[in-house]
């Protein structure tokens, strides 16, 4: 059971920081009825100024270093960042390339994360990622 | 027009050619056909211009694709022609060989609109310089990409290092 | 069938990362520009320096997450022509199954996507469940929905065994029930109409020049279709004949509507396909050499150079691959998307649009989102910088305006 600190439920803003798609379009799947993570209040919205959990797929490529950097801090605290796919967490097949510019808990030091790995991950493997950082924030929020 | 004549003309008119098959299908066969023609660097776009007039219809641009070969570079120009009718479509590849000293050459932009992209990415990537592109920037590298890099070649002007940025369970011990 | 109605809010993740720039005076539109820095990956320098053959295979796969097959079909068939393998009959069969079933579902993703564009999310939510079902089939005989590795020199890595086929019957008896439905939500509304009929035209003439591919370029009444003009695998059995508008409406405009339809003729044509070759499917092994390590040295010790072409969903999709006798890796590598050439025909589509329109026009080429990033539109003079999300509520709003009257 998830426990009501929290006076609302979590808003997930997505990032595509060079992916391949297919993450981003798992987590879209997840919003369809047949999956449909929104009878838990979760929603997708669209700045980061209203967010409380920020998504990224794909390694990041040198041109989205400094967005990344950008969207974070707009975000207003507390917020969580939800790495979807093994391309953020260790580069996936793309490791050892030219363009890429390293995992993102390098880019963004001092940011708590979630990971979800998996190529692609599977809509449940998401909900259960996105749930993860609720509980977090729950915690976080109550003291 | 189908390959072997297209191949005859291009004989005809004094450059190098051959053609390369393949069989495709299980109950019904059809041959796939690729015609290989070699082009020296300062008639490339002669090749071009004989090329629309001989075939039916104007051809189709694929892409333009390149390799190191060592002292050269070698550019492929792809295009297709008899597209639209059954069975009857056939690759045309124009081959142009380019010495290192003097990797320039003439850009087709002004009879085939389609290849700009292609110009500014092998430039980008290889370093040939195409005269009379109107576009010279960047295409997929980022705007501080170092100069005098060019990921495609196997020469020291190749992408000599690459980042172990991602092996992070090396610093944790 | 039960029509499912979410009330749902705008969902601001099915923005392609894109940013147009305009220069307006009047309205007239002069240029596009697009800067696809974001998404460079450099996966043709890993294919050449860094990955054993077998390895990019499964590299080319994730060039795009969406067209999943066409990739590797491209690479394995263009690898296939200078090892000179011959190829089992029953991988050919599969082969064209995999690359049918994934059509459908890549456009009922463009529909349910163009639905969004338009403002009408319920469409999306119910377009995206009846895609689940193609998604089934898929988990069912490879594994896994997305990044499905079925391909591989020689053949195809699972075979389609004797029970999966009534289930995948029953999803084409499924398909073609809805698919009635779909054509009468997406063509026959008189709002989907007014949105999309005279919007976005692209001559044919200009088609010609700017060589685009695919549903793009058909849909302006040129007949151009890898599967009928130069078939691969298994397709000179199925004589597959290119869709054009006119079989369906009787008139060919070059329209975004026009793009509607052979989108989803060319669903129906896929079911009939798979239909086909479920019933004639012979029977023998599915790969020419199982062994991994000795297929590596037939490999290793070949030389040449081929092109591989594919009809992708999005439309022609070619490879070049060069081979040298031992040399580990490809020698050369170079994939062209059929985005990177139908990008160029946005230009003629924009002209004289209104700035509502600018995202049904721009998502009507089906542009997959890893190939392209950036847009800068420049228009005559003044500059103007709108995000994704700002043409988004204009065309939503544009069709609110019009559901009044």
């Amino acid at each position: 059971m998830i426990p009501k600190a929290f006076k609302r439920a979590l808003w997930v803003f997505h990032v595509n920081s060079g992916s391949c798609n297919g993450c981003d379009i798992e987590i879209i799947a997840a919003l369809t009825p047949r999956y449909d993570v929104e009878r838990f209040g979760i929603r997708l919205v669209g700045s980061p100024r209203h967010a409380d959990v920020i998504a990224f797929t794909g390694p990041v490529t040198n041109d989205m270093v400094d967005k990344v950097k950008r969207i974070y801090e707009q975000t207003p605290d507390p917020k969580v960042i939800l790495v979807v796919g093994s391309c953020g967490i260790s580069g996936g097949v793309f490791h050892e390339s030219y363009h890429l510019a390293g995992p993102i808990e390098r880019i963004l030091p001092g940011a708590k994360c979630f990971y979800v790995p998996g190529c692609p991950p599977r809509p449940e493997a998401i909900i259960q990622g996105v749930i993860k950082a609720w509980e977090y924030l729950e915690e976080v929020e109550k003291k | 027009m189908n390959a072997e004549e297209i191949m005859q003309k291009f004989i005809e008119a004094g450059y190098e050619a051959k053609l390369q098959e393949r069989e495709a299908g299980v109950r019904k066969k059809s041959k796939k056909k690729s015609l290989w023609i070699k082009v020296d660097k300062e008639k490339i776009r002669d090749a071009i211009e004989y090329l629309i007039e001989i075939a039916e219809e104007f051809p189709h641009f694929c892409i333009i694709s390149a390799s190191d070969e060592g002292k050269e570079i070698m550019l492929n120009y792809h295009f297709t022609l008899g597209y639209g009718k059954f069975l009857e479509e056939f690759i045309v590849n124009l081959k142009v060989l380019l010495p290192k000293e003097d990797l320039r050459i003439k850009s087709i932009t002004n009879l085939i609109p389609a290849a700009i992209f292609s110009e500014r990415e092998i430039r980008e990537m290889v370093g040939v310089e195409f005269e009379e592109l109107a576009d010279k920037r960047h295409l997929f590298l980022t705007k501080d990409f170092p100069d005098g890099v060019y990921p495609w070649r196997r020469d020291e002007m190749g992408v000599k290092e690459t980042n172990k940025l991602y092996e992070t369970w090396r610093e944790r011990k | 069938m039960k029509y499912k109605v979410p009330i749902g809010p705008i969902h601001p993740a099915l923005k392609e990362p894109i940013l147009l720039k305009f220069t307006l005076e009047g309205e007239r539109i002069i240029d596009v520009d697009v800067i696809c820095s974001q998404n460079h990956r450099g996966i043709e320098w890993i294919g050449m320096n860094r990955n054993n053959p077998v390895q990019s295979i499964y590299l080319a796969e994730r060039i795009c997450g969406i067209c999943n097959i066409c990739h590797p079909a491209c690479l394995v068939m263009a690898i296939e022509e200078i090892v000179g393998m011959e190829v089992p009959e029953r991988a050919q069969y599969i082969r064209v199954i995999q690359g049918e079933l994934e059509r459908i579902h890549s456009h009922l993703l463009w529909a349910g996507v163009a639905a969004h564009e338009l403002g009408f999310d319920s469409l999306l939510h119910y377009v995206w469940a009846v895609r689940e079902k193609v998604m089934d089939i898929l988990e069912l005989i490879n594994g896994n929905r997305v990044t499905k590795a079925i391909m591989m020199y020689g053949g195809v890595r699972r075979d389609i065994k004797k029970e999966h086929f009534p289930k995948i019957k029953e999803m084409l008896k499924y398909y073609k029930e809805a698919f009635s439905k779909l054509a009468k939500l997406f063509l026959e509304d008189k709002t989907i109409k007014m949105r999309t009929r005279e919007i976005g035209i692209l001559k044919k003439e200009d088609a010609i020049k700017l060589a685009a591919v695919g549903p793009t370029t058909r849909a302006s009444g040129i007949k151009k279709d890898v599967r009928q003009d130069m078939p691969y695998f298994a397709y000179p059995d199925f004589e597959v004949k290119a869709i054009t508008p006119d079989i369906l409406t009787g008139e060919t405009i070059g329209d975004t509507y026009d793009r509607i339809v052979v989108r989803l003729l060319e669903v129906k044509q896929s079911i009939e396909i798979i239909e086909k070759a479920i019933d004639e499917m012979p029977p023998g092994d599915i790969l020419a050499e199982p062994k991994i390590i000795k297929l590596l040295n037939q490999i290793k010790k070949s030389e040449g150079e081929a092109v591989g072409r594919y009809e992708a969903p999005r439309g022609e999709d070619i490879h070049y691959v060069k081979l040298k006798s031992g040399f580990e890796y490809l020698y050369a590598w170079k994939v062209r998307a059929p985005t990177y050439i139908n990008i160029l025909s946005w230009r003629p589509m924009l002209l004289d649009m209104q700035i509502a329109d600018i995202p049904i026009v721009a998502a009507s080429i089906d542009p997959c989102i890893s190939c392209t990033n950036r847009v800068i539109v420049v228009r005559d003079n003044k500059e103007e910088i709108l995000t994704a999300d700002d043409l988004h509520k204009l065309s939503v709003k544009k069709t609110r305006r019009l559901l009044k009257c």
